[in-house]
């Protein structure tokens, strides 16, 4: 018991590394061409989402990336990765100009969560995640999520409902952080280490119950890392292009029903 | 069946567990839109819930993605999905089936958002308006088509029925 209690903080501490593989250093990594587009067309541009076009072992793609930034000034602009309403709307007519286009999706995920704020509640939180959800739920191309860090809850999901979901060594999937969990359940938020050993939030626990597709394993070299991400996002593309867009968005929906 | 219409129905109770979306609660609302959807039924649902269910972890948040899902089959028949929402209305069910309907009711002064105030307040550093996520606030901001109180909801919700009854794809 003790070990696995260890084990879930330190994961939990590893996802929010300061030492993490930064948003950047992927895209560069993975991508070549990367040609990045702004704004939702409504109003807003959100810098905590990152979306555009790029090239995927030389075929077109439409990434969509949370960044938390890397100066103290790109950090406060991006909420530390936490987005707004308008990125939400800005990565969805994204994602449907790829299905325009047929190019597949990847989104590369990073995120405490949707950022809780005076503006995002006006400019509709709820709802721009909402209308991810749904019109994700039968987008006419693959989609293939990366969780990379932190995975918070629906801010997390709005960018990974699709068809699969790669978490890597150091990296967590939540309903809620582990000290939101132990502050609202036992009103005490010291006690997140404790939050976190029983809350399942391990890719390891998550690959056991199906939430996820597969564990990539991480490491300290950032070439090493990308080519390992790489490897397994190629393969999976491959597969997922070869279906039939019907069958695959009925086994979509299947991926979420068992739940 | 309102004034002679039949329609699909859900109502989330907030007397138990804050009417938290949870694996159960997820399961009869997808299975609420599936029968409604071969059925070739409008829906109503009434929300009331504090969000996710944390205690059921992950499989809290996969009741979002799955209840969406069903509810954009339901959708792609052609047919009415409404929701009205009651006092509370938030987290993931503001997030996710609450504002997917194609006509969005509320109580008036219902208290609808995606995070809590007191999540708010400690994130900014900063006071929130009081009324910021009263019904009417946002009925302003854009995300509500109506508030319709207690006493007059039959006579509304017979109204849209009665308006849409042709409206469905055969």
């Amino acid at each position: 018991m003790k070990s696995t209690k260890t084990q879930a903080a330190e994961i939990v501490a590893g996802a929010r590394s300061p030492q993490k593989i930064t948003t950047e250093q992927l895209l560069t990594g993975l991508f070549d061409d990367l040609l990045v587009f702004h704004g939702d067309r409504v109003g807003g541009e959100d810098p905590a989402i990152i979306g555009g076009v790029a090239t995927f072992q030389g075929q077109p793609v439409t990434v969509i990336a949370t960044d938390k930034g890397t100066t103290p000034e790109e950090r406060i602009a991006r909420h530390f990765g936490c987005p707004e309403p308008a990125g939400y709307r800005k990565a969805l007519r994204l994602m449907q100009a790829a299905e325009k286009f047929n190019r597949p999706i990847i989104t590369l995920v990073n995120t405490a969560g949707a950022y809780p704020g005076a503006h995002a509640e006006e400019t509709g939180q709820g709802m721009a995640i909402a209308n991810n959800l749904y019109t994700m739920s039968t987008l006419k191309t693959p989609i293939i999520s990366l969780i990379f860090g932190e995975g918070g809850s629906g801010g997390a999901l709005a960018l990974a409902c699709g068809d699969q979901v790669w978490m890597v060594t150091n990296s967590m999937y939540s309903v809620l952080s582990p000290e939101g969990f132990a502050s609202i359940l036992w009103k005490d938020s010291s006690l997140a280490d404790q939050a976190a050993e029983i809350m399942q939030l391990t890719p390891t626990a998550l690959k056991k119950a199906g939430i996820i597709e597969g564990i990539i394993p991480e490491s300290d070299n950032p070439a090493e890392f990308c080519q390992a991400i790489q490897s397994v996002l190629s393969e999976q593309l491959t597969n997922l292009q070869a279906i039939p867009s019907e069958t695959l968005l009925k086994m979509r929906q299947a991926r979420f029903r068992q739940f | 069946m309102i004034d002679g219409h039949r329609v699909a129905l859900g109502i989330m109770d907030p007397y138990f567990i804050m009417g938290s979306l949870g694996t159960i609660a997820g399961e009869k609302i997808t299975r609420l839109f599936e029968l409604a959807t071969i059925q070739k039924l409008p829906v109503l649902l009434i929300t009331a819930s504090g969000g996710a269910r944390m205690q059921e972890g992950i499989l809290s948040l996969m009741q979002m993605a799955k209840t969406s899902a069903a509810i954009k089959r339901h959708a792609e028949q052609g047919l009415l999905y409404i929701s009205l929402l009651t006092d509370p209305t938030t987290g993931g069910v503001t997030a996710s089936f609450a504002t997917q309907a194609d006509i969005i009711l509320a109580e008036p002064k219902a208290l609808i958002g995606f995070a809590g105030r007191r999540v708010i307040e400690q994130t900014t550093h900063e006071q929130i308006p009081a009324d910021l996520q009263d019904a009417e606030t946002v009925l302003q901001n854009g995300f509500i088509d109506q508030i319709v109180p207690r006493e007059q909801q039959k006579a509304v919700l017979s109204q849209i029925l009665r308006l849409h009854e042709s409206g469905a794809n055969e």
